[in-house]
């Protein structure tokens, strides 16, 4: 009985038998093996096989297996009705669901790359033309404003908000006594937003760059702060500034400065400080506030010596807290009052054909006083190591002297006699 | 009767009674499951604890994307694998022998048959008698092609024919 010849496979016989096959095959196989006697009597072998395995029976599950599944599922339902009352059970499961979902995965990374290629896309391009990249920045730079004022709107209400629930909440009677200042009301100030830009731009003309960037500057009533200046030999001169301009002053300043020259770089950012000043200055009038007090009670109430050192030594620690923050908060302002633009001015490089190259005479010469300054250099180094091993190095001759020439002597001598008895 | 992948939904949304049908229906087979397999009673009972407990944590994860007994012979075989390898590189091997309610002879008989099987066609033989999983389900809980899953099984059988037929037995026994 083999596949070739046999219109029925074996392992399909087994296959009937144990009920595996489609109705159609079932019958199929069912009628065959009334006609063939050969896979009927494989038929009669594998359920003789099926039956004898059925002797193989094992005890009874012990009674312990239930208990411990019981006493088990009964902790699994205590925790469950803890989170239940908790509000986290269904939710958690839910989440759990979510996670394992390859749908919920796939959604998410699906996102990821939209999102990626969106952001991509409205990117500004440094290979954009000029005029494109202008308006665009002109653009993302309105953006970053409106997304300023924006969160100083959200921040303004979150604060609101906070306060409102804080007060609602927790209506916490105002502690007695002098020691305590009242909260200090936050005033209300429009949106802080500190400004700053780096600016890359390639002059053709070096030098009249420079003195537009100066006029420019004077004009708009900015100072530089910082300028550093390279005109290296066989290198494009270039100068990095760090402008300080008014904040009305701002994009007409920026707007001049890439007048100046072709634009490589252009980066501009805003950040909202009106939280930071208003929670400044609200610490800084409570500190005042505490300060005042300390000098009334030091002024009106006498006491003992201890007490008074304390006491001015707590108003040293609130001067030393007023003065910190003073700074802070002044440095806080100057950032919002003068927008700061980074400048890297570079000269359009080319190289020259009129540099005249070094004469013979002054190339030789030049390397005369190389070589005798590397001379120099060389023997100097060899007198410093000399002197700062010296002093060892003749003690540890004198010391290694006499066993040395003890041995020398001996080897020599042995030698001789060598020679003689040879 | 309410189905297993019923039951363990059931048994989800916190019946406890849903659970309590599902553990009589497989407390037997599950034991049996590990008692053919291992030597040890004692340890044959605590790996089918771990399995229930298994299935107690796991049921918030549960869905029914393939049946209830191919999952939780799927946990019951990788805590069977894991048994086997602890035990290999252990070198500790405890037996004692099945208690039958049939004749003993016999069943040492048959189980020593059984343990001569290459071990592939063994697992397939004993997942099909035994635990009575569908073809499908064994190649599921195995991850093999069905179709190696029939020869494996067909061949499996054909050689435990030739290892019980009586000429064989009468020869193991002159021998023993």
């Amino acid at each position: 009985m083999t596949a070739e010849t046999h219109p029925i496979e074996k392992e399909k016989v087994m296959a009937y038998l144990d009920g595996e096959l489609l109705p159609d095959e079932a019958a199929r196989v069912a009628m065959h093996l009334d006609q063939c006697a050969a896979c009927a009597e494989l038929a009669s072998d594998l359920r003789g096989v099926s039956s004898r395995l059925l002797a193989w029976n094992i005890e009874a599950a012990p009674k312990q297996l239930s208990d411990t599944v019981f006493a088990a599922l009964g902790k699994n339902e205590a925790a469950n009705k803890i989170g239940e009352e908790r509000g986290k059970a269904a939710p958690n499961f839910a989440w759990r669901k979510l996670f394992h979902s390859k749908w919920a995965w796939a959604a998410t990374g699906l996102s990821a790359v939209v999102l990626s290629i969106v952001g991509f896309a409205s990117r500004p391009s440094s290979q954009k033309p000029m005029a494109r990249l202008a308006a665009d920045e002109a653009v993302a730079s309105r953006e970053a404003e409106t997304l300023a004022l924006e969160r100083s709107a959200i921040s303004n209400n979150l604060e609101k908000d906070s306060r409102n629930e804080y007060s609602s909440a927790a209506p916490a009677p105002a502690p007695a006594g002098p020691a305590l200042p009242p909260q200090a009301e936050a005033p209300s100030i429009g949106p802080q937003i500190a400004r700053t830009a780096t600016l890359n731009v390639t002059a053709k003309d070096f030098n009249a760059a420079r003195a537009s960037m100066d006029r420019i500057v004077r004009a708009h009533q900015g100072y530089i702060s910082s300028l550093n200046v390279s005109t290296e030999q066989g290198a494009p001169r270039s100068l990095d500034a760090k402008i300080g301009v008014p904040a009305a002053q701002y994009e007409a300043t920026l707007a001049d400065l890439r007048a100046l020259g072709r634009v490589g770089q252009e980066q501009q950012s805003s950040e909202e400080v009106t939280s930071q000043i208003v929670d400044l200055d609200a610490r800084l009038k409570n500190a005042r506030e505490t300060e005042a007090q300390l000098t009334g009670i030091l002024r009106e109430r006498a006491g003992k010596i201890g007490d008074v050192l304390e006491v001015e030594k707590e108003m040293a620690r609130v001067r030393g807290e007023i003065e910190v923050m003073e700074a802070d908060q002044k440095q806080l302002h100057d950032r919002v009052a003068f927008a700061s633009i980074e400048l890297n001015l570079a000269e359009e490089y080319e190289a020259r054909l009129g540099d005249a190259p070094m004469s013979v005479a002054r190339r030789i010469r030049n390397a005369l006083v190389n070589g005798y300054r590397t001379a120099a250099d060389g023997l100097l180094a060899v007198s410093v190591f000399l002197l700062n091993i010296g002093p060892s190095l003749l003690i540890w001759c004198l010391i290694l002297f006499w066993p040395a020439r003890w041995a020398w002597r001996r080897w020599r001598l042995s030698k001789a006699e060598k020679l003689a008895g040879d | 009767m309410t189905s297993d992948e019923h039951l363990m939904l059931e048994f989800q949304r916190g019946s406890r009674e849903a659970f309590t049908e599902l553990f009589e229906r497989y407390r037997e087979p599950l034991f049996g499951f590990f008692r053919r397999r291992l030597g040890d009673a004692a340890r044959a009972e605590e790996l089918a604890q771990e399995t229930f407990l298994a299935v107690l944590r796991g049921a918030a994860r549960y869905e029914p994307r393939a049946s209830f007994r191919t999952y939780l012979y799927a946990i019951a075989f990788r805590q069977v694998s894991g048994e086997w390898r602890r035990s290999k590189s252990e070198g500790v091997r405890v037996e004692n022998e099945p208690t039958t309610t049939g004749d003993p002879g016999e069943a040492l008989w048959l189980r020593r048959a059984v343990e001569q099987l290459d071990g592939a066609q063994r697992e397939v033989l004993l997942l099909r008698e035994y635990e009575q999983l569908t073809y499908d389900e064994i190649a599921t809980l195995l991850r093999i092609p069905l179709n190696t899953v029939r020869s494996r099984l067909f061949r499996a059988r054909m050689e435990l024919k030739a290892l019980l037929s009586p000429e064989r037995k009468e020869h193991e026994g002159s021998r023993s």
